[in-house]
Parts: structure tokens; C-alpha cells; sequence
């Protein structure tokens, strides 16, 4: 009797016990992530979520960083001057996919094709996100955060048809049918076959890139916090837009209209503008870094590529000897070199990314007076007070260089190249004044990025680019 | 706090519980029934108590004590047919008949145990003996070719890394496909909680002291995993740890110490061969450049003028590598393969052991300590286990137990194959380049990559692991037939992982210090009756039931530092910058429940029924439940009336089963859209990390098993032949999407693959008497297809062009095929669609060109003993399976880069005519550098796994200090038969994965160990 009872009481606990059990299943939530609808649906989430688009555009995806650079923090540097820069660099790293750009005989499986892709379109559908939860927002800052959503999208879909498409022909009025990229414009939710899109032509993203650009530069303040979006960041972009366009009269107003805000100015020394711990005074827009955030220092970021210091950097980008010649004598940006001390040391290499925590100038106000220079030159007026000449000789003078008169446009691309030198403009000169790369057009199709073959696997409705 | 107790009420319940019973002793003598022997080390039991007994001594007696309820008591020797003799006096002496040990043998299942013969489903069992004393860091090496149907596969040489195991197939693309383990009844950690960006997985299961085990059985199919239900589709491996035994406290010394070196090498060029094929590869490469007008050093006048820049750019590069010596006389020769390995890597173990106890309680207790270094310089695995295994007879009706764990490991890791700092990549460094630079005297810095070595002297990174793995338990028989029985287990994992990487090391001018830690608590309580009761003459039943609660709390925190002041400081504390500081948690919890029944039928016809029903948490709310259910059936054919006249045949049985598992071993949270969390400096923010599935479920397989299990004259002949068919469906699929959408994947239920296979165990006692030579033989064919993939190609994320596409098995090798070199220009050739050739990569065809899955794996082992001597020889063999070799693109590549190349690479084509494998070198030129079949090979081998010679000392000459003493010399891995010549074929770059397997990355070989031994029980 008295063991029945026992097992009786055994039972009900039993019973009990697992009652209580099952309830805890559903206890359990994520500790480090939250849902989308706690993400985006308070004004605060809306802004976190914003700033997830600055990471990602400067580092890439969270969950990949540290494989292989991506975007601004890497890429849309290093592969620009890999592509097009034949005379002034030697790639001698080991990353095949690196390589392979600079030998101009990369496949459709190119991992910087894949992930520069990938991070581009993921900041995008952040844009996205916020773009269509705008409406959470704090009134007082609804503009601001709009105009930044835009202002990146808008950038980031630049940097792909840049890469990824032909480049713009037939000046300001050109219709360029030519494949570029696919417009996505509104958040991803859930996963069907709506999101096999197709590439809109270049003209149409052209388009949504400007629309995006004048509407955030409206939107957007005239300052901010360093690393943020302002309204002279976005005319700073819209007049690399207006130039690629050769819309000269858009390009050289676009530049004016930062050059002449009054927050920027040309930082004494030229050394000066490179590995600052905060934007220079100079910067209107660039990429924050510090110990914590940073675009990798193993396998990715600018001075892991560029540096050969004890410790810093993989020395993979050698300048050649000869690219010296093309400075005057006395040229401060002459000396912006040095030999390397740290992997493959005894090579000539560029002091503009020797600090793997510094800031990452985008765009200079440097940039802003060459382009009004040289729009101002090719279109015979004069947008802004200052004479294609003096733009150019303010530059100059920056470095320790006397006046020149400006009568020729290469004279403004040459002093562009000194200036801008390693940062990744190269790439979109050639382009646009369609010079020669090694034996190859400036249009081969080799001197793009194929169209990730993962993508193609995945999405039946891309087409790829020629060559690939 | 109070709910999570609640779960655990009916352990307490059972404690309190308690009465007492009378004892009485028990004598005897145990010999073998046809030439009188006497038979030492005979385990003999109560039956009614199971775990109270005794083991004859060296003279074949035994005495015990055993309560007034004790009925029967059971004889167990091995080679030996069991004998249950019932207790009518207190002197007892026996007679046993020697016998094919396999079918009456005991072999644990879920929640219980069964006799060989009755069980319905597929069960391998592998015994202590086959375990203990090996060179190895964690069970799974040992039995490695020892069970059918079980592939082990250690991804490198490193020690103390995770070991890829599958159990007939694999049954998932994206979710994982290692099994279940379960030690002593409780589910444990198995997988890597370390940090998996730089290194290796690490090991959990190392720090199980592997001469703990008693024995270990993996449940294969459905009928005999099911009871596991969702976590079973990858087989269980039940892990039970020796128990004591009553009688005279039995004290144990095993020692052993050995050396290993790599079992296979490579050849590279030296210094001579490198210049040579460099300097060509220059020329080639400027004319090349100049011919195509690629202008890689500017634009050429002449042809000459670009050989000139080619030659100018070499050899102002080896005179940096060279370190200012005269590389063009070779007066550098480094052989950097040697300098990846220790001169000799020492190993050693030392362990002790009791056993003993009486009636009531029974003890097992042991302590060891185990010291490997592996045969890369840097790494090296050391344990410090403690063991109490305590099971106590309250009274007749209660009785209870502890299995208590203790184990701390050290593990001096490097870093995984992928990182320019692991010593595997050294091989990449130029013959010409010093070791040590003469103009500083320190370690060269000279070369095309980092040198290895100065992570070796500079830093380090220690895993530091205390592991509790115990349980407790209590069993009560209510009925005569019914019993209760509740356990609770703990498992314990504090990992701590602390590296350091000096200021001359690469990346860390101011020095790098990281510390990471884990703790991962994983708790389950089991509470199930069992039911066994005979009905009439005929019928027999054998039924469980009960649930299960299992919960896992993992939080990880870790802090990486720079801006030491020194390298003699090497906490963070004195870190100026923290770089990352992160702490993450995650867990989650399965409530379930199981039964099965099993019936008898004459002893003849045997069903069984089993099921469970299991929720987890990390499914969304529409399909948290899943219910696994499986039946099988057995027919003891032997026992048949008609066959009764067949003398040689001693059993016969056909047994056939079908049944559903599950796959739920998935990150947690799967089903929702989440963000996580993004960093920016002073903007903190979210990004989306994944969209949301609601429906998200289990993957669940459909498995038919059928065998045959038979033994043949008195079953000197013994085996097992079976067929499987696993069905799996509604696949954990990471689904590729087009990332424009901002993601790349997401979890769906999508698609289908299957493993079908045979198996065949045979196991032959080849001599008896006093030369004794038995043979165990196993061989597995196992046929892996991707069947649906909503018809998607799943690439893999390693070194190789690996995917899983359906129709193939999955990871197969796609990519352009390659064709050899053209005999009038020396171009690499691929093939293009219709069979011909290109030498533009780009239109080559991308085909499967191999697969990674063996067609059969098995093993082969020969047990001999004469008098006091024993012999036994151990081999284990793949067949089938393709092997690439990642490095393939820098290291075999006819010099397109610095990188030192095997010496094949000296084969290259050189004039019009010239028939080879090898292209033209052509210094920079990527010609036949590109993913291709150049680098697959055909990775079959037969292994000389393990031999061993023991020599047992007579007892005459040592009974005054021993009961017995055995001293032995092993070795393991001594002999490779292959045709694959790029290596060691026992490699896998990323050790445990789906899809990427067969890789071979800069991998460290295996080792080749000879070990030393002796064996003392006192």
C-alpha cells in the first residue's frame, strides 16, 4: 500500500514537471538580435538600422567581414586601380581574386566580384528598410535620416554601375540602353520569385541614382557628425555623376555649390589629409575608423593592401619606381611614399594608408576644385569665382608648386592624377575620357566586373557581361 | 528559477526511498568446458542486480556476496557462450563453453539494454579493448574502420581538433550530419564551441579519458534510433563508461610513451630546381606579356626588352628572399617542410585505476593523465581526467548511482589551414630564403609571405577546457516488472581560449592578446518505467516509456586587445587598446517523449515499436512538435524446427525495419527575421541578418533497414550483412537567393537526398586452442544522391570547386575539367562541352569531375595469441573518393608565383612536342592556374592502422607484486598503400563540413606513432 502511494506521488510530479517543461520552449528568445518589428518600428531602430548601412558600405557584411574587402573601406579603391592602373602599381599579393583584376582575366567566379556585389545590395535593402519605415520617425530628424538612406543608396548604386556596367556615352543627352545593374527600391520581407530582377538599362539607374542624390541633398543638413551624410556630400557625388555624364555645366555647379558652402578647406599640408584619427577639414565625406570598427587588418582594409610597416600591412600593392617621374620637383604629394619596412620591405609604397584605424577621406574638397577646373575648362564658362587656372594652381600651391596656366585639359587630369593619386579616381577618368588601359579599351569588357555567377545560379532573369 | 526544479522532482522522490536486505558468500571455480583451463578475468553478475559482481582471479575463482533475493547468477567471459546457473549453494563452480561472443552479448540501446539476438535493428558495437591505450585525444579515432556503416575521418595531424564522423551517409546539405552522442544515458556537448574563424573546430569529446569507455554502440537505423527522434537522422553513439564490479578491489597501471613523426612527406623543389624554374618562367612570362600586349611592367619595346623587365622583377625579388646571400649557387637550402614538424613529437599517458566494491555499492574510479605533442611544431594536447563511477543497492527495490566526470585539457593549437601563420604554409616559402637572416640574426622576414616560425616562437594560443560530464540516478522497481528509473545529467563545458601574438609577428606592431571564454551548461533529465514481463510459455515483453527535458545555456564572451608594452606582457591587462570586446549567449531546450516495446514471440518472432515525440525551441511556433516513430521485425530463423538438422549453422536471423528521424542541429532562432547588431565608430546599428520562415520544421529521414545476421559452425563464422535505404526530405536548405534582395540565403524546407548502402560485418574465429587467430572484417558501400534542391546548386565555402547539386552526391568537385597541355605551345587545356579542347578558361566546360565520397570503407583486423604472446594487426581502408588540392593554385602551378612547387612541377613543357601534365612556366601568366581537375586525384588507400605486440608475464614471475602484467609496442599508422602521390590521403582542410571534404590545404599529415607499454593489475 504504502509503495502505491509512493508511486502515486512519483506520478503527479511527473505530470507536473513536465508540464512546466513544455511552457519553457517558449521562453527562449535571441540574445543578441531582435525582430524586425521591435527593429523598425520605433524612430530609434529606424536610426540603428541606418547606421547599419554606414557599416556595411564601409566593412561589408557583419557576418563576413574579415574574409575579403569590400566596398569603401576596400574595394572601391584597390579595384579601381587594379583594373585601370597599369603604369603606376604591381600587384604582387597572393589573393588570386586580386590578381586575376589586375592581369584582366578574371572569371565569373571572381570573390571580389561576389562580395563587393553581395555588401553593395545588402546596404541597399537597408536603405530600403528605412525608406519605407521613414514614417516612424522623430519629425525632427525625419529629413535628415530620409536624405541619408538615399544618399547611400543612391551612392552605392553609382559604385555598381560603375563596376558592373559599361560605362555612360553620349554626354548629358545619351540614352545608354547598355545593361547596368538592377534597381531594387523597395525592402526585401519575404522570399519569392519577385526577387528575380532583372538589370535596368544604365540610363535608367543613372537616373535613380541623380533622383536619389538631388532629393538627399535637399533632405539633408549642412553639417553633421564625421562619417555622416550632409548636403554637400550629396552634391560632392552628384558632381562625380554630372562628370562621368560629361554634364560639365551640372558638374563644375555641383562642385561649386561645396566649394563655396564654407565648411570645407584645403588642410595646410597635403600629408595632412591621410590617416587622421576624425574627418580633416577637407573631408566631405569619409569612412570612420578606430580600433573597434574598422575594414580588417588581416585579409582586408586599405593599409593591409598598401602598407609594408613592422606589422601593418601585406605590402601587396608595389608602386612602380617610374610613377615618381610624373611629380615636379619639390611636389609635397611627390613625397607621400616610402619603403617598406614590414612584408616585402624594400618596395616603394604609398604613405596615404599606413594607418589601419584612420579615417577614409571618399571625397575631398581637393576633388571638388579639380572638377570645377576641368568642367569650367571643357564647357568654356566659369561656374564659381575662381578660373580653371586657379583652381588648379590652389591645388598646386597646397604642395609647394608654382602657377601654371591651364590650356589643355590633360594639364587638369595630370595634376588630378598627382593629387588623387591611390584613392581610387583613376578608375573613373579612364572611363570617361575613354583612354587606353595597357592594349586594352577603355570598354573592354574585361575592365569591369562580371555579374557573380552565384547570382546568375540564383537569379535565371541576369543576363552576364560580355567576356565572362 | 522554480520551474526549471520542478523538471528534476522525481530524482529526489526516488532518494528517499530506502530499506535493507541479508547477504550471503558465494565461492567457486571457472573453467573451460573441454580442456579444463582455468579461466581468469570471467565477469560473473547477480542477475537480479546487474550491476553487482565479481571477475575470477588468474586461477579461475571468484567469490562474492550476493543478498538473500539473488537468484541467478550470470557468467560472461569473451569467445564464451554466456551461462546463468541458479544460486542453490555457496559453492559454485562452472564450465564454459567457448562460443562466437556476438550474439548473447549485451549491447546498450536508448533507455536500456538487449541481447545481441533479439535486437531488431542495426546496432555497432565496439568494446573497450578496442579503445584503450591508443595515441589518440578522443574515442573516435579508436574506432576508426571498426564499425560498419561508421566512417571516422580525422581532417589533419593536429591534435585535439573535431573528427568528422558519419553514420551511413550523410543526411543533410545544410544542417549538421555528425550523430547524436549520448554518455551514460544523457546527451552531451559534441560540437565545437571554440573560435571557429581562426582554428580548427576544437573537440569536446576529448575530454573523455577514452580508456573510461566500457563500450561504445552506434545506433544506425531508425528502428534502433528513433527513440532519439530529431536528433537522431545522423546515428546515436552511446558512450557507456565502466562500471565497478564487487569483489576484490581491482587496481590497474596502464602506461605507455611513444614518439610520431608524419606518416607521409612531400617533395619540393630545393634551391637549384627553384632558380631553375623560375629564371625560365621569367623569360616565358615576358614574352608572353610582350606577345599579348598586357604591359604588366609598362609597355616593351621588344620582346627582349619585357624578358628583361620579367627577369630584372625575379631577381630583385629573390635577392630580398635570399636575405643578400648568393641564391644563384644555392648557398641557402632550406627545407621548409621540415621545418613545419617537430624533430620528434613525444607522447605519453599514465593512468590508474580501481575497481571493486561489495553487494551493495560497486565502484569504478580512475585518473590519467595524457600528454601528446603533435607532430607540428607548437601543437600539443594534454589531459588530466578524473573518474568516480558509484552505483549503490539501497535495497532490493531501489538503487542508485553517480558517474562523476572531471577532466581539464590543454590544447597549444595553430591556426588553421587558411592562415599564412600555421606551420602547414611554410612549404610556401622559397628554398633560397634563410631560416635565419645573417644581416639581423633573427628569424628571416625576407620572403613573398610571412614566416611561420615566428608565430611559432612568438606566439601562442592555448584552449584550456574544464569539462564536468556526470549524471545521477535512481531506479526503482515498483512491480517485479515494472521498473522506475530517473536521472539527471550535467554537462559542463568552461573553455577558455588565450592567445598571444608578439610584436614581430604578422599584423601586430604593438603586440595582440585575445581571450575568449565558454561556458556551456547542458543539462537533461530523463524519468522513464520500464516494463518486462513474460506471458505464458511463449510471449515476452520488453516496454519504456517516459520523457525527457534537455536544456543548453551557452555564453561566450571574448576581448582582443593590441598596445602591449612588451611581449614579456602578455594579459590583457596590459593592452593600451581593446580592439573588440563582444559578449553572446544563445540557448535552447527539447521536452520529449518516448516509448517503445519490444515482443517476443517464442523467442523466435521478435516486433518492436518505438516513437517519440519531441519540441524544440528552435522552430517556430506552426511546427514545433515532431513525432519520430519506427517499427521492426526479426525472425530467429536458426530456431525454426526445420532447420534444427543443420548442424553448421549455429544462428540465423532476418530482421527488417522502417522508420522516421529527425535533423534539427541548426543555429537556434532559424524561423524569425532578425537584425543583429552592426558597428560603426560612435554609430551603433542593426543590419537585417536574416528574413523570416514561419513554417521552418524538422528534416526528417525515412529509413528501411534490412540484415541478415548469421553464425556458422558452432559460430566460429559469425557476421552481419544489411541494406539501408534513408530517405531524406524536407531538407534544412540554406536556399540561395539572388542577393540583390540583400540577402544571400535563407532556411527553407526544401528538397530531398538519399544514402542507400550495404554493409557487411564478418567476424571468424580462424585457430582456437592454444594458437589463437581470430579475424574481424567489415566493409560499407554507401551511395549518397542529392535527389531535389528545388533545382539549386548549394556551392561549398572551402578550397575546392565543391557543391552539392542534385543527381550527385553531395560535395562533388565541379568545375572545368582539365585537359593536359598543348604538346606545340605548352598552354594549359580544359575541355570544353562536346569533348574538345580550348585553352580560354572562360568557355571551358564546368562538369562534375569527381566526388569526394568513397564507394566503400572498411577494416580489417587480425587478432593472434600463442602462450603469453599477442598479436594483433589492425588495417583500414577508402576507396573511391577524389582528393583536391587547394593549394594546388600556388603550390603546383609551374611556377606562376614565388611559391616553392613540388618537385612534378619540374615536369613542365619546355619545347614544341614536349608530352606532360605540367604546362609552360610562365612567370605570372596564370597559365593552368585556374580551378580545375588539375589537382584532383583519386585519394583510395589502405592504412596500416594499428599493430601491437603484447607479451603477458607469467604469473609465476611476477605474483608477488602483480595479479597480472602485460608490457606491449604499438604502432599506428606505419604503412600507406596509394596511388595518390600529392601527400597524406587521410586530410581534410576543413575537418568537419557537408560539402567541402577531401581538401587537402597546406593539411598536416597524419602521425605515425610507435608507442611503448605496459599494463599492471594489482
Amino acid at each position: 500500500m504504502k509503495s502505491i502511494i509512493k508511486t502515486g506521488f512519483i506520478f503527479i510530479a511527473v505530470v507536473i514537471s513536465n508540464l512546466s517543461c513544455k511552457k519553457q520552449l517558449d521562453d527562449i528568445k535571441p540574445q543578441q538580435s531582435i525582430d524586425s518589428d521591435v527593429a523598425l518600428t520605433t524612430s530609434t531602430g529606424v536610426v540603428n538600422t541606418l547606421f547599419g548601412a554606414y557599416s556595411t558600405i564601409a566593412y561589408g557584411i557583419p557576418a563576413t567581414a574579415g574574409t575579403l574587402g569590400t566596398l569603401y573601406g576596400t574595394n572601391y579603391n584597390l579595384i579601381g586601380e587594379l583594373f585601370v592602373n597599369t603604369t603606376d602599381i604591381t600587384w604582387s599579393g597572393s589573393f588570386t581574386s586580386y590578381r586575376d583584376i589586375n592581369n584582366k582575366n578574371a572569371t565569373a567566379t571572381n570573390v571580389n566580384a561576389a562580395n563587393d556585389w553581395t555588401a553593395a545590395y545588402s546596404a541597399i535593402n537597408i536603405c530600403n528598410n528605412v525608406e519605407a519605415s521613414i514614417g516612424v520617425v522623430d519629425p525632427s530628424i525625419k529629413d535628415q535620416i530620409l536624405g541619408e538612406a538615399r544618399f547611400i543608396r543612391g551612392i552605392v548604386y553609382f559604385e555598381l554601375i560603375r563596376f558592373y556596367a559599361q560605362p555612360w556615352t553620349g554626354g548629358p543627352s545619351g540614352t545608354n540602353s547598355q545593361a547596368g545593374v538592377p534597381l531594387v527600391l523597395s525592402p526585401t520581407t519575404t522570399i519569392g520569385n519577385e526577387l528575380n530582377v532583372s538589370r535596368n538599362s544604365v540610363g535608367e539607374v543613372y537616373a535613380q541614382i541623380i533622383a536619389d542624390l538631388t532629393s538627399a541633398e535637399s533632405l539633408l543638413n549642412e553639417t553633421m557628425d564625421d562619417g555622416r551624410a550632409t548636403k554637400y556630400a550629396a552634391a560632392a557625388f552628384l558632381s562625380r555623376i554630372y562628370l562621368a555624364q560629361e554634364d560639365w555645366q551640372k558638374a563644375a555647379t555641383a562642385a561649386n555649390t561645396v566649394i563655396t558652402s564654407g565648411h570645407y578647406r584645403l588642410v595646410p599640408a597635403i600629408s595632412q589629409a591621410f590617416n587622421n584619427s576624425s574627418n580633416s577639414s577637407e573631408d566631405i565625406f569619409a569612412i570612420q575608423q578606430n580600433a573597434q570598427a574598422n575594414a580588417g587588418t588581416a585579409n582586408s582594409g586599405l593599409s593591409t593592401f598598401y602598407a609594408s610597416m613592422p606589422g601593418i600591412g601585406r605590402g601587396d600593392v608595389d608602386i612602380n619606381d617610374s610613377h615618381l617621374q610624373i611629380y615636379e620637383t619639390g611636389d609635397a604629394r611627390g613625397d607621400l611614399f616610402y619603403e617598406g619596412t614590414g612584408d616585402k620591405p624594400g618596395i616603394l609604397r604609398t604613405s596615404k594608408w599606413t594607418d589601419r584605424f584612420a579615417v577614409i577621406p571618399i571625397v575631398r574638397l581637393a576633388e571638388m576644385h579639380l572638377t570645377r577646373a576641368e568642367a569650367n575648362f571643357r564647357s568654356g564658362q566659369q561656374v564659381g569665382d575662381l578660373t580653371p587656372s586657379q583652381d588648379i594652381n590652389l591645388i598646386r600651391g597646397r604642395s609647394g608648386l608654382g602657377g601654371i596656366t591651364i590650356t589643355s585639359v590633360d594639364q587638369i587630369l595630370l595634376e588630378r592624377r598627382k593629387e588623387l593619386a591611390f584613392e581610387g579616381d583613376l578608375y573613373n577618368v579612364i572611363k570617361r575620357t575613354r583612354q587606353d588601359v595597357g592594349g586594352k579599351k577603355y570598354n573592354d569588357p574585361k575592365l569591369i566586373y562580371p555579374i557573380p555567377q552565384f547570382e546568375l545560379d540564383a537569379n535565371p532573369n541576369l543576363i552576364q557581361n560580355p567576356g565572362y | 528559477m522554480k520551474k526549471r526544479f520542478t523538471c528534476f522532482i522525481p530524482l529526489l522522490f526516488l532518494l528517499n526511498v530506502i530499506a535493507f536486505a541479508q547477504t550471503r558468500a558465494i565461492t567457486g571455480k571457472v573453467t573451460d568446458a573441454k580442456d579444463g583451463s582455468e579461466l581468469p578475468g570471467v565477469s560473473i553478475v547477480v542477475q537480479e542486480i546487474p550491476g553487482l559482481g565479481t571477475q575470477t582471479n588468474a586461477s579461475g575463482s571468484y567469490s562474492l556476496s550476493v543478498p538473500a533475493n539473488a537468484k541467478n547468477l550470470v557468467f560472461r567471459y569473451i569467445s564464451y557462450q554466456q551461462k546463468t546457473v541458479s544460486i542453490t549453494s555457496t559453492v559454485i563452480n562452472v564450465k564454459l563453453e567457448s562460443e562466437q561472443k556476438q550474439l548473447s552479448e549485451v549491447v546498450v540501446v536508448g533507455y536500456g539494454t538487449q541481447i545481441r539476438q533479439n535486437l531488431t535493428g542495426s546496432v555497432a558495437k565496439v568494446n573497450s579493448r578496442e579503445i584503450e591505450n591508443q595515441p589518440v585525444q578522443s574515442f573516435e579515432s579508436a574506432i576508426q574502420g571498426k564499425a560498419a556503416g561508421v566512417v571516422v575521418s580525422s581532417g589533419s595531424g593536429k591534435v585535439g581538433q573535431g573528427i568528422a564522423i558519419r553514420v551511413r551517409g550523410s543526411s543533410s546539405v545544410t544542417a549538421g550530419n555528425q550523430p547524436l552522442y549520448v554518455v551514460d544515458g544523457i546527451p552531451i556537448t559534441s560540437v565545437s564551441v571554440g573560435d571557429a574563424v581562426n582554428f580548427d573546430p576544437s573537440n569536446p569529446l576529448a575530454d573523455i579519458n577514452p580508456n573510461d569507455i566500457e563500450s561504445i554502440e552506434v545506433l544506425k537505423d531508425a528502428s534502433a534510433s528513433a527513440i532519439y527522434g530529431s536528433r537522431a537522422s545522423n546515428g546515436v553513439i552511446l558512450i557507456t563508461t565502466k562500471k565497478g564490479k564487487s569483489g576484490k578491489t581491482v587496481f590497474t597501471l596502464d602506461y605507455f610513451t611513444g614518439i610520431s613523426k608524419p606518416a607521409v612527406k612531400r617533395d619540393f623543389l630545393n634551391s637549384q630546381q627553384y632558380v631553375e624554374l623560375f629564371e625560365e618562367a621569367a623569360v616565358n612570362g615576358g614574352k608572353y606579356d610582350f606577345a599579348n600586349d598586357i604591359e604588366n611592367f609598362g609597355p616593351a619595346a621588344n620582346e627582349q626588352e619585357a624578358i628583361d623587365a620579367y627577369t630584372q622583377y625575379l631577381e630583385d625579388n629573390f635577392d630580398a628572399f635570399s636575405a643578400g646571400t648568393d641564391w644563384r649557387n644555392a648557398v641557402v637550402n632550406t627545407n621548409w617542410q621540415d621545418e613545419q614538424f617537430r624533430s620528434s613529437a613525444g607522447n605519453s599517458q599514465y593512468e590508474i585505476s580501481a575497481t571493486g566494491g561489495n553487494e551493495k555499492t560497486r565502484f569504478f574510479t580512475s585518473g590519467a593523465y595524457s600528454n601528446q605533442e603533435g607532430i607540428l611544431i607548437q601543437n600539443a594536447f594534454k589531459r588530466i581526467s578524473g573518474r568516480l563511477n558509484l552505483d549503490h543497492s539501497a535495497t532490493d527495490k531501489l538503487s542508485l548511482g553517480v558517474n562523476l566526470n572531471l577532466a581539464r585539457s590543454r590544447n597549444d593549437r595553430v591556426a588553421n589551414d587558411n592562415s599564412f601563420s600555421t606551420p602547414g604554409q611554410l612549404v610556401a616559402l622559397p628554398p633560397i630564403q634563410p631560416v635565419i637572416d645573417p644581416s639581423t640574426n633573427e628569424l628571416s622576414t625576407t620572403g613573398p609571405y610571412y614566416n611561420g616560425l615566428i608565430e611559432a616562437r612568438d606566439a601562442y594560443f592555448k584552449t584550456i577546457v574544464y569539462r564536468n560530464i556526470s549524471n545521477a540516478y535512481a531506479s526503482y522497481k515498483i512491480l517485479p516488472a515494472l521498473n522506475l528509473r530517473t536521472e539527471f545529467g550535467v554537462d559542463v563545458l568552461n573553455q577558455s581560449e588565450d592567445g598571444f601574438q608578439g610584436r614581430q609577428t604578422q599584423g601586430n606592431p604593438t603586440g595582440n592578446g585575445n581571450y575568449r571564454t565558454v561556458t556551456s551548461l547542458n543539462y537533461t533529465s530523463n524519468t522513464f518505467l520500464s516494463y518486462n514481463t513474460k506471458f505464458g510459455e511463449k510471449h515476452n515483453l520488453e516496454a519504456v516509456g517516459g520523457f525527457s527535458y534537455q536544456k543548453q545555456d551557452v555564453k561566450t564572451s571574448q576581448v582582443v586587445g593590441e598596445g602591449f608594452p612588451s611581449d614579456d606582457f602578455k594579459n590583457l591587462a596590459s593592452a593600451s587598446d581593446i580592439t573588440f570586446g563582444s559578449s553572446f549567449g544563445t540557448d535552447e531546450a527539447l521536452v520529449s517523449y518516448f516509448a517503445r516495446a519490444n515482443y517476443r514471440f517464442t523467442d523466435k518472432y521478435l516486433v518492436a515499436l518505438s516513437a517519440r515525440y519531441d519540441g524544440s525551441s528552435k522552430f517556430g511556433a506552426n511546427n514545433r512538435y515532431g513525432f519520430f516513430p519506427a517499427i521492426s521485425a526479426g525472425w530467429i530463423i536458426s530456431k525454426e524446427k526445420f532447420l534444427s538438422g543443420a548442424e553448421w549453422l549455429s544462428f540465423l536471423k532476418l530482421r527488417a525495419g522502417y522508420g522516421y528521424t529527425g535533423n534539427s542541429s541548426i543555429l537556434d532562432f532559424q524561423s524569425l527575421a532578425l537584425f543583429g547588431s552592426s558597428v560603426y565608430p560612435n554609430m551603433p546599428g542593426y543590419t537585417p541578418t536574416q528574413v523570416e520562415n514561419p513554417d521552418l520544421k524538422w528534416e526528417k529521414t525515412g529509413s528501411f533497414d534490412a540484415g541478415l545476421e548469421f553464425g556458422f559452425f558452432n559460430n566460429r563464422l559469425s557476421g552481419d550483412f544489411s541494406y539501408y535505404n534513408k530517405q531524406t526530405k524536407d531538407l534544412l536548405l540554406n536556399v540561395n537567393v539572388p542577393a540583390t534582395s540583400g540577402f544571400a540565403t535563407v532556411l527553407k524546407n526544401v528538397g530531398s537526398l538519399e544514402n542507400k548502402g550495404l554493409e557487411l560485418t564478418l567476424n571468424s574465429q580462424n585457430f582456437v586452442g592454444a594458437f589463437k587467430w581470430s579475424t574481424n572484417f567489415n566493409i560499407s558501400f554507401n551511395r549518397n544522391k542529392v535527389k531535389d534542391l528545388d533545382g539549386q546548386v548549394i556551392l561549398g565555402t572551402g578550397r575546392a570547386p565543391q557543391r552539392a547539386i542534385e543527381g550527385q552526391p553531395i560535395g562533388v568537385f565541379f568545375t572545368a575539367k582539365y585537359a593536359g597541355v598543348d604538346p606545340q605551345n605548352g598552354d594549359a587545356l580544359y575541355y570544353l562541352q562536346d569533348g574538345t579542347t580550348t585553352n580560354d578558361y572562360n568557355s571551358a566546360f564546368r562538369q562534375v569531375v569527381g566526388d569526394s565520397n568513397p564507394d566503400f570503407t572498411g577494416g580489417f583486423t587480425n587478432n593472434f595469441s600463442y602462450k603469453n604472446f599477442d598479436f594483433n594487426i589492425f588495417f583500414q581502408f577508402v576507396s573511391g573518393n577524389d582528393i583536391y588540392n587547394g593549394a594546388g593554385i600556388y603550390q603546383s602551378v609551374n611556377a606562376d608565383f614565388f611559391d616553392n612547387q613540388t618537385s612534378d612541377q619540374l615536369n613542365r613543357w619546355q619545347k614544341p612536342g614536349d608530352i606532360t601534365n605540367v604546362p609552360q612556366a610562365r612567370f605570372l601568366q596564370s597559365n593552368g592556374t585556374r580551378t580545375s581537375s588539375r589537382w584532383l586525384s583519386d585519394g583510395s588507400y589502405l592504412r596500416l592502422k594499428s599493430a601491437s605486440l603484447g607479451y603477458t608475464i607469467p604469473g609465476r614471475m611476477v605474483k608477488n607484486f602483480f595479479s597480472s602484467a602485460r608490457v606491449y609496442v604499438s604502432g599506428f599508422n606505419l604503412l600507406t598503400f596509394t596511388n595518390y602521390n600529392n601527400g597524406d590521403p587521410e586530410v581534410n582542410t576543413t575537418t568537419i563540413s557537408n560539402i567541402d571534404n577531401g581538401v587537402d590545404f597546406y593539411t598536416a599529415p597524419q602521425a605515425r606513432t610507435i608507442t611503448f607499454g605496459v599494463n599492471l593489475k594489482f
